[in-house]
């Protein structure tokens, strides 16, 4: 015998599962026919969808998290991708590299500070260009203007997104000079000109051109 | 009788795992695409470090690629990815002593574009985020699991490493606290 309506217990304990779509097809229609007759049922429902639209609100979704350096790890005639401390000038040292390569990280730092001042110098004055602090072994194709608010956490994520790398930089006008992978360096302009914490990128063209994008 | 649509999502993930199993790229690609924004938004929400959550990514999909041959299908392969984040985590926040630095893009979401629509949702975010911070711990991850992540309880609870019962009381828990807060807030 049915229950008078106002009796029927209520399915809320059920309803996490529904509003996630973990319930099969007889389930799904048992909650529905109980839906169709309870207005408190209906309204945590509602406001259970509503909670998972704010949690999922709070971790936009990204990709490629990390995919080239994965890739670069399973294939075994690739040299490793670097990780994200060594990508950006700002993180934390990895806890699994060694201090040796930490201390030469800090060096190389030194270097390219000592380098901006110096050629920062060189080149005041000297229109708004400002060339390439790396030598052919350490060539860069991208020219990147981060926005004046980007967070360092921002900058290194766009960097990481690219799988770049900064060989030279920040000049006078704010430019750092990235370095990423050959194959790739189209897409990665594109990557990064649409993202956030980017005001502009130049692609460096071979004999020394630039694209401006 | 017909499967959920977490069940179809999973016979996906499997047919996916047995191929990487293989050492098939192509799936192991698709199944990266799958599992990267779960297993981020899992660690970062832990270590509040986007670098240090994309190494985590990094290091779990590895760990699929390795073991991809060890799947029993006691679960779903997402609870089981997760699993493996978790213990991956756990060495990370075990060996590390640097403090964890909560730092919010506040400047640069200033550069989206200005709508009320925009400032509405951002409100709301703020809201939720503070709400969920009341939280103890134990009751936000499980929220987490649950609306976020979209397990079971029996699934969360095997994460969790915790009675069925346990997960579903902070789940209750969670729920009635989190929308009294936002009610409080909103009035």
């Amino acid at each position: 015998m049915n229950q008078p309506r106002d009796a029927r217990p209520h399915v809320t304990d059920r309803l996490d599962e529904y509003a996630n779509d973990m319930l099969d097809a007889e389930e799904k229609a048992m909650i529905e026919r109980h839906l169709d007759d309870c207005e408190h049922c209906r309204d945590e429902l509602v406001w259970l969808r509503k909670l998972r639209q704010d949690l999922a609100a709070l971790h936009p979704l990204r990709e490629d998290i990390g995919l080239a350096r994965f890739l670069a790890r399973i294939r075994p005639n690739e040299a490793p991708a670097r990780g994200h401390h060594e990508v950006a000038l700002f993180g934390r040292a990895s806890e699994t590299r060694s201090r040796w390569r930490t201390l030469a990280l800090a060096a190389g730092v030194v270097v390219v500070i000592a380098q901006a001042v110096v050629i920062g110098a060189l080149w005041q004055g000297r229109g708004t260009g400002f060339q390439p602090l790396s030598g052919p072994t350490v060539r860069a194709q991208l020219q990147v203007t981060f926005k004046r608010n980007a967070t360092a956490d921002a900058m290194r994520r766009a960097l990481v997104a690219v799988n770049g790398e900064i060989v030279g930089g920040p000049g006078v006008l704010g430019v750092y000079f990235v370095r990423v992978p050959p194959a790739h360096v189209a897409q990665a302009a594109t990557t990064l000109q649409h993202d956030i914490a980017v005001e502009s990128v130049d692609v460096v063209a071979q004999e020394g051109r630039r694209d401006g994008r | 009788m017909q499967s959920s649509a977490a069940e179809i999502e999973d016979d996906h993930a499997q047919s996916l795992l047995a191929r990487v199993a293989k050492h098939d790229e192509s799936a192991m690609r698709q199944l990266y695409r799958l599992f990267e924004n779960p297993v981020y938004a899992f660690a970062l929400r832990r270590l509040n470090h986007e670098g240090d959550a994309e190494d985590i990514v990094v290091e779990t999909m590895y760990e699929v690629w390795r073991c991809a041959g060890k799947f029993q299908a006691r679960s779903r392969v997402k609870t089981w990815v997760l699993g493996i984040a978790k213990h991956k985590l756990l060495d990370r926040m075990r060996k590390s002593t640097a403090s964890v630095d909560v730092e919010l893009d506040e400047d640069l979401a200033s550069d989206e574009p200005d709508s009320y629509a925009w400032l509405a949702a951002r409100q709301q975010a703020r809201h939720v985020a503070h709400c969920l911070d009341t939280l103890p711990p134990s009751q936000r991850e499980c929220l987490y699991l649950v609306f976020f992540h979209g397990l079971s309880l029996a699934e969360v609870a095997r994460l969790e490493e915790c009675p069925e019962n346990t997960v579903k009381t902070r789940v209750f828990h969670a729920k009635r606290k989190i929308r009294q807060c936002l009610e409080v807030l909103l009035q």
